[in-house]
């Protein structure tokens, strides 16, 4: 039987790949057990941005059109000049505003 | 018994350097026997050992081991042949670095799938048959000359086989390490084993425990059978 | 069955075995495959929870944001405009906003200065007061109670009480801001009273609000429409993977798999060779070659992977992905201190899971070809 065989590399091999497998299993879980108090946080958070109309997350808080990535125009990104480049890092992380087609949402920035 | 037909083993075949190792080489060679292939280097035993042994495939003629034609199996059962009919002695020994004398052992039975422990015993019991358990664990690479050419012939005997072929077992040995090497075989052929070896080594083939020494050059067998001990005949 | 098992087993045994040999070679290359998992794995979990958190957090924002633009840039909005979208059909709750960026010369901080609408937030504060976002607060050292100072852009110094700091749980979407009273904030700006910053409504029928953007936008030419739906958007595709950043973690963890993959492909070296000719002479087939091979990418790339992503989720999860805040903060001074809810997508983890094990393995067989070719016999010559 391969039971009974000794341990050996491939059982030790066994073992860690076990533990990784319920590494990632324990991930899942701790999703679950984590889930209801983070939502109870997430709603409050959730209510505080509403009341205080907040339209945009306050991760970048260095440049304008980082800050308020929804509510920037869109040639903020290149300040001056369409060829300049992001002068602040996380200008490089976020994409560029999505505009919402067909709401005339763009008109009144064309030159 | 093995039996070759008109052997012929040519290199790099209708390329510039075309060379031919083997010319029509017929002989046989007796089970339960100790034969060796003597003869200068260039003269062809090294590449017959390996067409006996199933190593290489031969150009032209036939093998038949024990009265099986194997020069026309596919390689699954060439190397069927290698694992359960043949155990290998290389003359550079060729263990795997870096891995244990036991580990070493072991390689030619994994993938066979035997029980574990059973394995382990019977690798164990044939270091202590040749004097070597003590290393057990050690990585081959640290182990002198005559200790690797015991754990060679430990490998070569993992699987039970009934020929063990050898190349040139005594040309990195001394002259004891020679001797206990003549023990060893002897020791197999007492066994039932049938034993193919090489070497241009006069100790071997001069030795009394050889029943049969076949002389080769250039390709071609010039002395078969010659009998130098007395004991028994081809 | 067994038989298999044990076969399998004993294949294993020799990989590791194999693989011990070389093994701090081995273990860097783990290491390194493992770092690699680890930062795809933490940009994969993190960018997903801060999606979701947008998405759940920005959900409340204001249907509609009306902008003023006059040379490509912001303006501030008549007063007028505001009744001028009242008239539209649909919009309700019109609202003139105030809001804008200060620099804080005291710590080079930007702030967002805002006025809260005192009919939804409930603990606006009064004139002379201010409630602070928990950043603030906590790069002023400032309590409640004790006095916020502003330099204000004419030079003027502002003495605000502060009230209360925001909820620290909600620096996500809170950490800069400074609340104050209206007649503060325009005294502050020297802003006049007849202008806000932008407008914001709300749509009776939600199945309404582009047929209402669109009327804003005829009714007002000069003014730009942002609606909720394009704030969710913007989140949506926030991190998109082609930026900058993100595309070179991408590229950087291509390349490295490149270079894994040609090292293993070109890395059948002539002791390789010697070895897989030995297991050849001594009776492996060339599958058992290529199983144990298998099992050799096998045990690389899951133990990099399992290793990679757990680690990825302790890091995410427990230490607020940590190792990225430099990257994300920037040049600036506040960064907000938050906790993701945890978020783990099963697609996601599998296409992780995909991309980092699968190259690898098949990486790990391209040389098999050469182990089928390498004659037995070679080892005795």
């Amino acid at each position: 039987m391969a039971m009974s065989d000794t341990i050996g590399k491939a059982g030790a091999a066994g073992v860690l790949f076990a533990l990784g497998v319920a590494g990632v299993a324990w991930t899942a879980l701790d999703v679950r057990l984590r889930a209801d108090e983070a939502a109870i946080r997430q709603g409050e958070r959730a209510r505080l941005a509403r009341v205080l109309e907040l339209t945009d997350l306050a991760l970048f808080t260095e440049a304008r059109y980082t800050r308020h990535v929804s509510q920037s125009d869109l040639h903020s990104a290149f300040q001056d000049h369409p060829m300049s480049l992001d002068h602040f890092p996380s200008g490089s992380l976020i994409g560029a505003r999505r505009i919402h087609p067909g709401a005339g949402s763009i008109i009144g920035e064309q030159p | 018994m093995i039996v070759l037909q008109d052997i012929t083993k040519t290199f790099n075949e209708g390329a510039d350097n075309e060379y031919t190792a083997i010319h029509g080489v017929d002989l046989k060679i007796d089970a339960d026997r100790v034969t060796v292939l003597r003869g200068p280097s260039g003269s062809g035993k090294t590449t017959l050992l390996t067409l006996i042994g199933g190593l290489a495939r031969p150009s032209s003629g036939r093998i038949h081991v024990n009265g099986r034609e194997v020069t026309s199996l596919p390689e699954r059962f060439l190397t069927h042949m290698r694992r359960e009919v043949f155990g290998f002695v290389f003359q550079s020994f060729n263990l795997i670095h870096g891995l244990s004398v036991l580990e070493n052992v072991m390689i030619p039975a994994y993938p066979l799938g035997g029980p574990g422990r059973e394995l382990n015993a019977r690798a164990v019991e044939l270091l202590e048959t040749l004097r070597i358990a003590h290393k057990a664990g050690t990585e081959v690479q640290y182990l002198s000359g005559g200790e690797a050419q015991r754990v060679a012939i430990a490998r070569a005997l993992i699987n039970d086989p009934p020929i063990l072929v050898a190349d040139e077992p005594t040309a990195n040995l001394d002259t004891a390490l020679s001797l206990e090497f003549l023990d060893i075989v002897r020791e197999l052929r007492g066994r039932g084993k049938t034993v193919v070896m090489t070497s241009h080594d006069p100790m071997i083939w001069q030795a009394d425990l050889v029943d049969a020494v076949v002389a080769m050059r250039d390709g071609r067998i010039v002395d078969s059978g010659v009998d130098p001990g007395g004991e028994g005949t081809a | 069955m067994t038989v298999w098992l044990r076969r399998q087993k004993r294949l294993i045994d020799y990989t590791v075995a194999s693989l011990l040999r070389r093994a701090a070679r081995n273990f860097a290359l783990l290491a390194v495959y493992t770092l690699i998992v680890f930062v795809l794995a933490t940009v994969m979990l993190f960018t997903h929870a801060l999606r979701q958190e947008a998405m759940v957090l920005l959900d409340g924002a204001p249907e509609i944001t009306v902008q003023r633009i006059s040379m490509g840039r912001h303006d501030l909005i008549p007063a007028s405009y505001v009744d001028a979208i009242a008239d539209i059909r649909g919009a309700r709750d019109v609202r003139g906003r105030l809001w804008g960026y200060f620099y804080d010369t005291a710590n080079g901080a930007n702030y967002t200065l805002m006025v809260p609408d005192g009919d939804r937030y409930g603990a606006a504060p009064d004139v002379g007061e201010t409630v602070a976002g928990a950043g603030v607060a906590r790069s002023r050292g400032v309590v409640p109670g004790k006095y916020l100072f502003l330099l204000s852009p004419r030079a003027k110094l502002f003495k605000l009480k502060l009230k209360d700091v925001l909820d620290a749980d909600s620096e996500i979407v809170t950490t800069d801001l400074v609340l104050m009273a209206e007649s503060d904030f325009r005294a502050f700006f020297d802003v006049a009273p007849d202008v806000h910053t932008d407008i914001v409504l709300k749509v009776r029928n939600p199945r309404e609000v582009a047929k209402v953007a669109e009327k804003i936008s005829n009714a007002l030419p000069d003014c730009r429409v942002v609606t909720r739906g394009d704030i969710l958007r913007t989140y949506d595709s926030v991190f998109n993977w082609r930026e900058g950043i993100l595309l070179a973690l991408l590229g950087g963890a291509i390349f490295a798999f490149v270079i894994f993959a040609w090292e293993k492909a070109s890395g059948l070296s002539a002791e390789e060779r010697r070895e897989i000719g030995i297991l050849k002479a001594v009776g492996w087939e060339t599958s058992d070659v290529i199983k144990m091979k298998m099992w050799e990418g096998a045990v690389v790339s899951l133990g990099a992977f399992l290793t990679g992503y757990v680690l990825a989720y302790i890091h995410v999860f427990y230490f607020s992905a940590g190792l990225l805040e430099p990257v994300l903060k920037g040049w600036a001074v506040l960064y907000p201190r938050f906790e993701l809810t945890p978020q783990v997508d099963g697609v996601q983890v599998a296409t992780l899971l995909f991309f980092t094990v699968a190259p690898y393995i098949a990486a790990t067989l391209v040389p098999i070809w050469r182990a089928a070719i390498t004659d037995p016999d070679a080892v005795m010559r």
